[in-house]
């Protein structure tokens, strides 16, 4: 029997071999939880609940579902999420939640001169994406002093941030001297919340904790989503160059980074071959280097 | 960065149950064969059947809305790997079906294949799409599915030392 066949015939049998777990019945974006496994039982109650409800809390924050957009910016802006709570930080005080030509504004706080504002832009795919940024804003200026991504461009979806309580943590603290300050974002309605990104604050300069393998992912994908302003914050200008003279094809995936020599070295597969992205282990973490491999022929 | 679109809009051609109580044990279970992971081609799948139904309208006009859960759930996945593997350790799969396969070590060779590659043959040889339709679910170029589908023919054919 030819190849193609047998594999075709192991592969059908394997997968009826598996079996299909059940839903569970919980419905998502009600109650986003952190554990694993969710929800989506079949049947007319549950598909209407979550047809309904995105669309229910859509409507609460003024924000267009289809668009995610900026149209509602004359609506009311709707309060600040109630888990978004700067308990640690006596002196940030909750904003409101605006939407604006520049994105949406998902929180907002102060510290000491500065406002802090956690931002989603929406990264027209199929389906949508986010990137999200902290912003500090100098008092009584208008525009950031300085921004940093908040985790990686493109891994958040569009319609699980601008739900409500997409904010799971917004908070700062005074240590030493430095402001840190901790987010933590909903990444999906199975995972929960993310894992805290946590950046530090002298004045009105922002830094990252960072974390060589995020910056070589945070740099992969704001080159392929066309974010150019964030990928200069990440990289060395001759990495910068270097990114400039390829042509990256869609679709770069993370495979993995492993340390030699002071640097991190990430992998990406692209299609025809590898993307390579050297960073810095010690601050600055910067991308230096981006090399691409060939596959060799069949 | 352009990809190609999925399909053009046509009338809804199934309600969104019908569409799921069909989509759901066929997608898991060939998202479970190239993530080797049951429990988190579950959450996978029923991810991007979550975001099916939040706009079916749209999604149900596709020529192939299940290459469409199909491509959600792998990116999905893809997003939450690192995440997952860190917090779980390694992932976890329980076949259950080594004894009714007639070639088990063919299976296992195809567990040994990269991720991107084992995304292509359950796509080509479990759900039967073309190449043109791997290629539209993959957003990646025809010429690519080909190539991944010959060189992971080759690795099984070189590891289960078929006569040629």
């Amino acid at each position: 029997m030819k190849l193609e066949q047998r594999l075709r015939d192991n592969l059908k049998t394997a997968a009826q071999a598996l079996k299909v777990p059940e839903p569970d019945r919980a419905p998502m974006r009600v109650e986003p939880s952190r554990r694993h496994g969710m929800w989506l039982a079949l049947g007319a109650a549950a598909a209407v609940l979550v047809l309904a409800v995105p669309a229910l809390l859509l409507s609460s924050r003024g924000v267009d579902p289809e668009t995610g957009g900026t149209t509602a910016a004359t609506s009311p802006a709707s309060t600040v999420p109630s888990t978004l709570a700067p308990s640690t930080a006596p002196s940030s005080t909750p904003g409101t939640t605006v939407v604006t030509d520049d994105g949406l504004v998902l929180g907002e706080t102060t510290a000491g001169d500065n406002r802090l504002v956690v931002r989603a832009s929406r990264i027209d795919e199929d389906p949508p994406t986010a990137v999200i940024t902290l912003e500090v804003i100098p008092t009584g200026e208008t525009g950031p002093a300085g921004e940093m991504l908040v985790g990686v461009p493109g891994e958040f979806f569009w319609n699980d941030v601008i739900a409500e309580g997409a904010v799971c943590d917004f908070s700062t603290q005074e240590v030493d001297g430095v402001t840190e300050v901790s987010v933590q974002i909903v990444q999906s309605a199975s995972l929960g919340c993310s894992e805290p990104f946590v950046f530090q604050m002298i004045g009105k300069e922002l830094t990252s904790s960072g974390d060589p393998d995020e910056a070589a992912r945070q740099f992969v994908a704001a080159w392929d989503h066309d974010l150019s302003e964030h990928m200069a914050e990440l990289a060395e200008p001759a990495a910068l160059e270097q990114a400039g003279d390829i042509d990256l094809p869609a679709n770069p995936v993370y495979s993995y980074c492993e340390g030699a020599a002071g640097s991190t070295y990430c992998t990406f597969e692209i299609a025809g071959g590898e993307l390579v992205i050297r960073v810095r282990n010690e601050p600055p973490v910067l991308v230096t280097e981006v090399i691409t491999f060939q596959d060799e022929g069949p | 960065m352009s990809h190609t679109p999925l399909s053009v809009s046509e009338p809804l051609r199934t309600s969104f149950e019908t569409f799921y109580s069909v989509t759901r044990p066929r997608i898991f279970r060939a998202v479970a064969l190239v993530l080797d992971d049951t429990d988190f081609a579950a959450d996978a799948t029923d991810e991007a059947l979550a975001r099916a139904a939040e706009r079916w309208s749209e999604v149900g006009t596709y020529d192939n809305p299940a290459g469409w859960v199909y491509r959600v759930a792998l990116n999905w996945a893809r997003s939450n790997l690192r995440r997952l593997t860190r917090e779980r350790g390694e992932l976890l799969f329980e076949p259950g079906y080594e004894q009714t396969l007639p070639d088990p070590e063919l299976i296992e060779e195809v567990r040994r294949l990269p991720r991107k590659y084992r995304a292509v043959v359950i796509a080509r040889f479990l759900l039967d799409w073309s190449v043109e339709e791997t290629a539209q679910v993959l957003e990646i170029p025809e010429g690519t599915v080909k190539t991944r589908t010959s060189r992971a023919l080759a690795r099984l054919r070189a590891a289960i030392e078929e006569p040629r």
